[in-house]
């Protein structure tokens, strides 16, 4: 039970919570304040200490093209960390420097070390490719390797032994859940089985980072669901996870902080909520009718609504008194003519879109 | 380099390559049907399918078995006109012309004259035709010619024979002259000695005439003498006998006495009588001795006459002998001077070795035989072949190798691997130089089975040479490959660059053919150094030892592509150019203020 305890609490120090917090969640959970003290201070001890990456000032032009402008970042042990931004931004770039495969032009990128020490990216490049590992938008394997071999090949070339890749590889396997598709050649995958091949590709020497270049990209929703799953799976064993995407949803969903690239600068980072919260307090209800005629809706709840858009149909209103607005809804919209009705708060896309349009 | 890394590498490589079809077709049916194909093309001496035109402007025996000889061989086709016979090898109808001369006649000039016109810009077959025409005209201008020999030589035989035969009638002719010659000269010799002067000494005619005289003066003297001697003893005795009888003496003493008186003149009576017969015998004789010393007179003088003649006719002999035996020396002189021609004309004749008419027409049978006894050009074009098979394989299959590793979907994560560039360059020399290896066995063995010809006899210095070759053509095509982006560019470049190492080759054109500026330079050309190399221990089982020049040259070669291919490899990593200038950048700076 106190083992199951400690190593829970590890999991979550590895995943970026602090001391605190993990103390104030046991507590909530009915734990006794004295063992969780204990053992939060033993587990937390031991935890390696400082930012796992972090991006100094990164500058990076090709040509005229300016595309990294002074990146400032750190991502933190434990946690998924997401990195938005547009077509263009910098995020493809930005990674690329913080593995070596980019050298930018000023600026650095260090990789914490569990004593507490960091190395720097450009000078140690061999060093820190053993501390992180990359899944690249596109699926990076020999297609004509079979599951195994994919797997078994860069683990020696990581310098694995022999027994440990028989142990890596199945375990790997495993958690990506390929088990059963060991000796089918890589091209032969489904698109999210190569994804997961990819993904157990680059933790096959066990990294503390994984960057996630758009993992879920070209994948239906059910597929990006299992990706999610084993992204949470991958994290929950204690690797930081680094993920770039498109999906503000997934973003959302997954990860514990997220930074907006915008024009090679990171415009805003923070959790969802902070990020959120920057962006509005608001709620938007989304209301859609058979009329599609949203006149008399507009007229009386003009002094309640902070933003109206109207999108292929479809009414969205932000407001700070979604109460009434949804009773202004009930009085308005005549019996049969209500399509839908939702209410939310904002999502991460409509922060990333004023984000950008700022 | 972790050669653990490198052994996986390339494991990994042959997985990719052996998984991919088309690639294992590629790498295994390439140099199998390549050598198949030109195994099939080059396992004889033989050019088939050759089209040869003729035009005879006359219909004449020699000609028509001249074409038939060519049909044996070849599919000939006959034109009316010249213009045709050319026009059709212009259009490529046939490959070569004949034209023979009208009124064509083995042996006479311009009636021999036979040209075969031929198409220069079909470089790689008109030397086999130029060879092959020769070799089949060449057949029938040997037969003529032979023929021809064949006369001369029963004419130098026959006459041979009769200067033989001459030759002893001469040496006869000789031996005769010579002893002519000496009975000439005995004969002169004799006649020389010969005295027919007359000796009138010995014959004195007048002293004869006066002895005569004398002797008859003698004679009658002596007769008269006798005469008067008789009579004076018949007077004496008449004396006597008157004395005696005047004497008295007794009667009978004279009568004894007369009667020997009368006795003796009785018997002076009959010397009377026979000096009387005496005296005419005498004068009888005398007249005859007269008569005959006359006549000795008479032969004397004509044997003084005769001998006189004879003298002269001796010494106009004499003369006559003297100019004959000029004459004979003379003689025997162009007698041994015919003898000796004749000697000579014999002997040169016997001198002459080769009698044979088919000799003495091809005094030189030259017949062109490989220095390496082979069946069929394959072990003769083995070595180029093999060259070309390892120079293309490898100029495209290393960038191929190369530009799929580095555009293909795993080179990101082949980057994120913290294997060092010395491994991933090694792998990839590593991973051509073995599939050059496996085609080079192929293709040994595929030659070696089906063609049944012994290539390799010094394994081990093939072996090395076909690495060291190997090595350097997969080392340019690393170049290539790091130096292009994209594999359409890589392939593209690899080809020409292996077609111009093709084109500066003695493989299309002689080197000897070349000017000597760029044959100099066509001698650096790797292919053609590897092709030389291999030839020399392929073809001629040259020794390590022998070719040790050529092979540091390849070496050497290896060693320098080394050495650009990894600078090649650095300059062209993403961002190791920019990384390398940063690297020199202190360097640099530290040089600019020294220069301030």
């Amino acid at each position: 039970m106190e083992e199951t305890l400690q190593e829970h609490v590890r999991l979550q120090g590895r995943q970026g919570r602090s001391q605190k917090d993990v103390q104030r969640l046991l507590e909530e959970a009915g734990w006794p304040k004295e063992v969780v003290a204990k053992y939060v201070a033993e587990s937390f001890k031991d935890l390696p200490k400082g930012a796992l990456i972090s991006a100094h000032a990164v500058t990076k032009a090709f040509g005229q093209n300016q595309v990294l402008r002074g990146v400032d970042l750190e991502i933190q042990r434990g946690e998924i960390f997401g990195l938005i931004g547009v077509s263009g931004a910098g995020k493809t770039t930005l990674l690329g420097a913080m593995v070596g495969f980019i050298r930018p032009d000023a600026g650095d990128i260090l990789v914490g070390l569990p004593d507490g020490s960091s190395v720097s990216v450009q000078k140690s490049p061999e060093r820190v490719k053993r501390l992180v590992g990359f899944s690249t938008q596109t699926p990076s394997f020999y297609p004509k390797l079979t599951v195994r071999e994919n797997i078994s090949h860069f683990a020696k070339l990581y310098g694995l032994a022999d027994a440990d890749i028989q142990r890596k590889g199945a375990a790997l396997m495993e958690l990506v859940g390929l088990g059963a598709a060991r000796d089918v050649q890589a091209f032969r995958l489904s698109g999210g089985m190569q994804k997961r091949l990819d993904i157990a590709c680059a933790l096959v020497h066990d990294p503390e980072l994984l960057i996630l270049d758009e993992p879920t990209a070209d994948l239906d929703p059910i597929l990006r669901k299992q990706l999610w799953e084993l992204i949470r799976k991958i994290n929950a064993k204690g690797t930081t996870i680094l993920l770039a995407s498109h999906f503000l949803a997934e973003i959302e969903l997954l990860c514990s902080r997220i930074a907006i690239l915008q024009q090679g600068r990171v415009v805003e980072m923070g959790t969802a909520d902070e990020l959120r919260g920057i962006y509005s307090k608001n709620y938007e209800i989304f209301i859609q009718t058979r009329r599609k005629d949203y006149r008399a809706l507009l007229a009386k709840g003009r002094k309640y609504f902070f933003r109206v858009e109207e999108d292929d149909g479809e009414l969205v209103v932000q407001t700070p008194f979604p109460e009434r607005v949804l009773s202004l809804v009930a009085d308005v919209v005549s019996r049969g003519d209500l399509v839908s009705l939702h209410i939310s708060r904002p999502t991460l896309g409509r922060v990333f879109e004023a984000v950008v349009k700022r | 380099m972790n050669p653990a890394n490198v052994a996986e590498l390339v494991r990994k490589n042959f997985r990719n390559l052996i998984r991919s079809k088309i690639g294992s077709l590629v790498v295994i049916l390439g140099p199998l049907i390549v050598i198949f194909l030109a195994g099939l093309a080059f396992d004889n001496s033989n050019v088939y399918a050759v089209k040869v035109g003729a035009f005879r402007p006359d219909n004449v025996d020699v000609t028509e078995k001249m074409v038939d000889q060519l049909r044996t061989q070849f599919k000939v086709t006959e034109y009316t006109t010249e213009k045709e016979c050319l026009d059709a090898v212009r259009a490529s109808e046939v490959n070569t012309c004949l034209v023979f001369a009208p009124q064509f006649k083995v042996g006479v000039r311009p009636q021999n004259q036979l040209v075969f016109y031929v198409d220069y810009s079909r470089v790689n077959l008109v030397y086999a035709l130029v060879r092959l025409m020769s070799e089949e005209i060449g057949e029938e201008s040997l037969a003529a010619s032979q023929d021809l020999t064949r006369v001369l030589i029963s004419t130098l035989d026959f006459t041979q024979g009769e200067v033989r035969k001459q030759r002893d009638l001469v040496t006869q002719l000789t031996t005769e002259n010579d002893l002519a010659a000496r009975q000439v000269q005995d004969l002169l010799a004799e006649w020389g000695d010969m005295d027919l002067g007359f000796n009138e000494d010995g014959f004195s005619v007048d002293e004869l005439a006066s002895a005569k005289t004398q002797v008859k003066q003698w004679s009658d003297a002596a007769l008269s003498i006798g005469g008067r001697g008789l009579s004076k003893a018949t007077s004496f005795i008449d004396a006597a006998n008157a004395l005696v009888k005047s004497s008295g003496a007794s009667q009978g003493t004279q009568d004894s006495l007369l009667a020997a008186f009368k006795k003796s003149v009785e018997e002076i009576g009959q010397l009377q009588d026979d000096f009387a017969k005496t005296e005419n015998l005498t004068r009888e004789s005398f007249v005859r001795f007269d008569a005959q010393i006359a006549k000795t007179i008479g032969a004397i003088e004509d044997t003084k006459s005769k001998l006189s003649s004879a003298d002269t006719s001796r010494e106009f002999s004499i003369r006559v002998l003297n100019s004959i035996q000029v004459l004979l020396d003379k003689s025997l002189v162009s007698v041994l001077s015919v003898q000796h021609s004749l000697n000579q004309i014999d002997g040169r004749i016997s001198a002459i070795e080769i009698t044979d008419p088919e000799a003495i027409a091809q005094p030189i049978v030259t017949s062109i035989r490989p220095v390496v006894q082979e069946r069929s050009y394959l072990n003769y074009l083995f070595p180029v072949l093999s060259v070309l098979i390892l120079m293309f394989t490898a100029l495209l299959i290393t960038p191929t190798l190369i530009l799929l590793e580095r555009n293909g979907p795993a080179s990101f994560r082949s980057f994120m691997t913290p294997v060092g560039h010395g491994a991933v360059v090694f792998s990839h020399f590593l991973t051509a130089f073995i599939i050059l290896a496996v085609q080079m066995v192929i293709v040994l063995g595929v030659v070696s089975v089906f063609f049944g010809s012994e290539i390799v006899s010094n394994v081990p210095a093939a072996v090395l040479v076909l690495s060291l070759i190997s090595a350097l053509f997969v080392l340019i095509g690393m170049i290539l490959g790091f130096l292009f982006r994209h594999e359409e560019t890589a392939t593209l470049a690899g080809v020409m660059v292996g077609a111009l190492f093709l084109f500066v080759s003695d493989v299309i054109v002689p080197l000897e053919s070349m000017p000597e500026i760029f044959a100099y330079i066509a001698g650096f050309n790797p292919y053609v150094l590897g092709s030389q190399l291999l030839r020399k221990v392929l073809l001629f089982d040259a020794p390590l030892v022998s070719v040790l020049p050529d092979v540091l040259v390849v070496a050497g070669y290896i060693l320098a592509l080394s050495f650009i291919v990894t600078g090649v490899y650095q300059a062209t990593r993403r961002e190791s150019l920019r990384q390398l200038l940063d690297d020199i950048r202190p360097y640099t700076a530290k040089l600019r203020f020294k220069k301030k």
